[in-house]
């Protein structure tokens, strides 16, 4: 009776372990199979991100710019920096509203009017 | 009992027991076999599984940026297209279908390459996206694509000179290796070319160069060229005092997009030459500052010490000056109005062992040490004896040439302090000095008020500079170029060349800038010497490119 147990179990338990190990198998091919499928789309997001990435710079090439903002002129009004943009912040404290020289300067420079005071 | 007699009987006789060792052991043998195999097997198999990527992009390049991260230049994928002609039966349609999809093949050549029995040929070694979709739609067997990476340049020609283009060594219908043939894509070639880029985290080299200054110097330098008649022109910006180049242009420059046709044979190979790197030129009057660094440094005289400016002979060369000076003039005068007579007379105080000296510390007397090739292979030209004679020229700069660079780091000592640098094309991340002092801080800062007052003097050869926004401080040269066909130079050829610094208050960029045979006509009479052709671009430079760089005009100067 006893040997008839302990055959039933062992043989059971060959049967459970070979199962599990067959699932774990199996799993571990799904998963090889999925990281290869990931390493994939990565590599191939890497590429687009790489040929977009170049793409933007090819975009922003300087001589582009350039023309764009002379188009765009009258919407944008955008001048290369100057050295007149900089200015100390003692005259940016020194009045408040269109009394302001420093803002009644760069408005007129900005946009070719120069407000009556 | 009867039956174990009988096992023991069996296993008992010594034949049958050295066969049942030699069965077990055989048995051993095959299992070992068998479960070695498998472990090879496994092992092999789990190998081929990590280097997937590996495979995918072993041969992808690293990109190129400038210091805010601007690519300049990059590897993309693109296609290459071969032919198997023994499977095109059309052969004569299919040639002239190829004419129409590449305008440049030779119908003849390619219906030739179809019909002379090969079994294999390239149609083109990369197709455009557009190409190759106009290709594929032809819908011909017999057509076949391979994979290709190449190199693009975002910007085209900017900084073409500095990054360098590449070739391809190696190529096969599935890969092609790229190799850099100058700039940076050669001196960094052991970096750029590391397999499998993907794993690498910072996966770019970044240079010192920043893009929107780039930029700016190459438009105002090709305006100026234009503008000047100049056949060249090159211009370079150097932090004074990490030696990071910020901005390196030479012109003309080529775009490395576009392939390049036989060196010298259907396009002018002087595009490739980088003129502020590999050109040495006789410099002219910025060599003089280097005479009266050397004598304040051994407290020869000091700037208001009075020189003979009387012209003399040295072995019957008479050494004269163009302009008219007192019969003796102070240092001041002598650099503030730029006199060869008292700069050889200087010299001549000075003398060998000093000149070579000075020319040492500053690094004037070999290479500069820049990580391109280019630079490493330039040595400048040096006098072939140091008489009299030859001092007193290469005191003002003729019978010895440098390049731009090697002014531009000359200066960047005299002007930092008195520190010596190493120009770097690459992004450094501290903005302190490292080099060991060569120069005595006092003999800068007079060097510095010397180079001042050239633009701040009335009389001063630079005085046009004077801007209300930056201090600047420098000096220009003009040499004569020496005739190719006959002795003596060329008076109507000039080499015209400024080197400056600013801002003074606290000097953080050496500019340089030279043009190639200027002649300004914009003028009463024309004029060629460095102060009405290549100090008028400086002034423009530095306006446009002294805000990119974060360098704060002179307070209260302003409009404001």
């Amino acid at each position: 009776m006893l040997r008839f147990l302990l055959f039933g179990t062992l043989i059971g338990s060959t049967f459970a372990l070979g199962l599990w190990a067959y699932k774990i198998n199996y799993d571990s091919r799904a998963a090889d199979q999925r990281v290869k499928e990931l390493e994939k789309s990565i590599l191939s997001a890497n590429k687009h991100f790489k040929i977009l990435n170049a793409e933007w710079a090819h975009l922003n090439r300087p001589d582009r710019l350039r023309k764009l903002t002379e188009y765009y002129f009258s919407e944008l009004r955008l001048t290369p920096i100057n050295p007149d943009d900089f200015i100390s912040f003692s005259d940016i404290y020194r009045g408040q509203s269109s009394e302001n020289e420093s803002t009644a300067l760069v408005d007129k420079r900005l946009t070719g009017i120069t407000h009556e005071e | 009992m009867k039956s174990s007699n009988k096992v023991k009987l069996f296993t008992e006789h010594p034949r049958t027991r050295s066969r049942l060792i030699l069965f077990s052991l055989m048995v051993l043998a095959g299992f070992s076999l068998i479960s070695g195999k498998i472990a090879f097997l496994a092992s092999k198999e789990n190998k081929k599984n990590i280097s997937y990527t590996e495979r995918e992009e072993i041969y992808s390049r690293l990109n190129i940026s400038d210091r805010n991260g601007n690519i300049l230049a990059t590897s993309l994928e693109g296609a290459s297209a071969y032919i198997r002609p023994d499977e095109i039966q059309k052969k004569s349609l299919i040639a002239q279908r190829l004419k129409g999809i590449f305008p440049d093949l030779n119908e003849a050549v390619l219906l030739n390459k179809l019909n002379d029995g090969r079994k294999f040929f390239w149609l083109k070694s990369i197709v455009s996206p557009r190409q190759e979709k106009a290709l594929f739609d032809l819908g011909q067997p017999g057509i076949y694509f391979g994979k290709r990476e190449y190199r693009f340049y975002p910007y085209g020609t900017l900084a073409s000179h500095v990054i360098g283009y590449t070739k391809v060594n190696e190529f096969d219908v599935n890969y092609a290796e790229i190799s850099g043939i100058s700039g940076v894509e050669r001196a960094f070639e052991n970096k750029l070319a590391i397999k499998n880029s993907s794993k690498v985290k910072n996966n770019s080299i970044h240079l010192s160069l920043d893009l929107p200054v780039q930029a700016e110097v190459e438009n105002v330098l090709k305006e100026w060229q234009k503008r000047m008649g100049a056949k060249a022109g090159g211009v370079v910006i150097m932090n004074i005092h990490n030696g990071e180049i910020v901005a390196l242009a030479s012109s003309p420059d080529f775009n490395a997009n576009k392939e390049r046709g036989v060196l010298g044979k259907d396009r002018d190979s002087s595009i490739y030459f980088n003129r502020v790197v590999q050109g040495v030129y006789e410099m002219g009057s910025t060599f003089k500052i280097f005479s009266v660094a050397q004598g304040l440094e051994k407290d020869l005289f000091t700037l208001d010490s009075l020189i003979d400016t009387r012209a003399f002979r040295i072995n019957s060369r008479k050494i004269e000056d163009k302009y008219k000076f007192n019969s003796e003039s102070s240092i001041y005068e002598i650099i503030v109005r730029s006199s060869n007579v008292g700069s050889a007379r200087l010299a001549l105080m000075v003398g060998e062992k000093g000149l070579k000296e000075i020319f040492s510390k500053l690094g004037l007397l070999e290479p500069v040490r820049l990580e391109l090739r280019e630079a490493n292979t330039t040595r400048p030209i040096l006098p072939k004896n140091w008489h009299d004679i030859t001092l007193a020229t290469v005191s003002y700069g003729y019978g010895m040439s440098v390049s731009l660079l090697h002014l531009a780091k000359a200066y960047a000592i005299l002007g930092n302090g008195g520190f010596d640098i190493e120009p770097t094309i690459l992004k450094k991340n501290h903005n302190s000095q490292s080099g060991s002092r060569v120069l005595k801080k006092t003999t800068s800062d007079e060097i510095l008020k010397l180079l001042e007052s050239v633009v701040t003097d009335q009389r001063g050869t630079a005085r046009i500079l004077g801007s209300k926004y930056y201090r600047i401080g420098g000096k220009t040269g003009t040499a004569e170029k020496i005739s190719l066909n006959k002795r003596g130079y060329q008076k109507d050829k000039v080499i015209a060349n400024f080197v400056g610094i600013f801002p003074l208050r606290d000097p953080k960029f050496v500019i340089a800038a030279f043009l190639d045979e200027p002649e300004n006509n914009f003028l009463q009479q024309p004029c060629r010497y460095a102060s009405c052709t290549v100090v008028p671009m400086i002034r423009k430079l530095i306006e446009r490119t002294g805000p990119l760089m974060n360098v704060i005009p002179r307070h209260g100067a302003t409009k404001f």
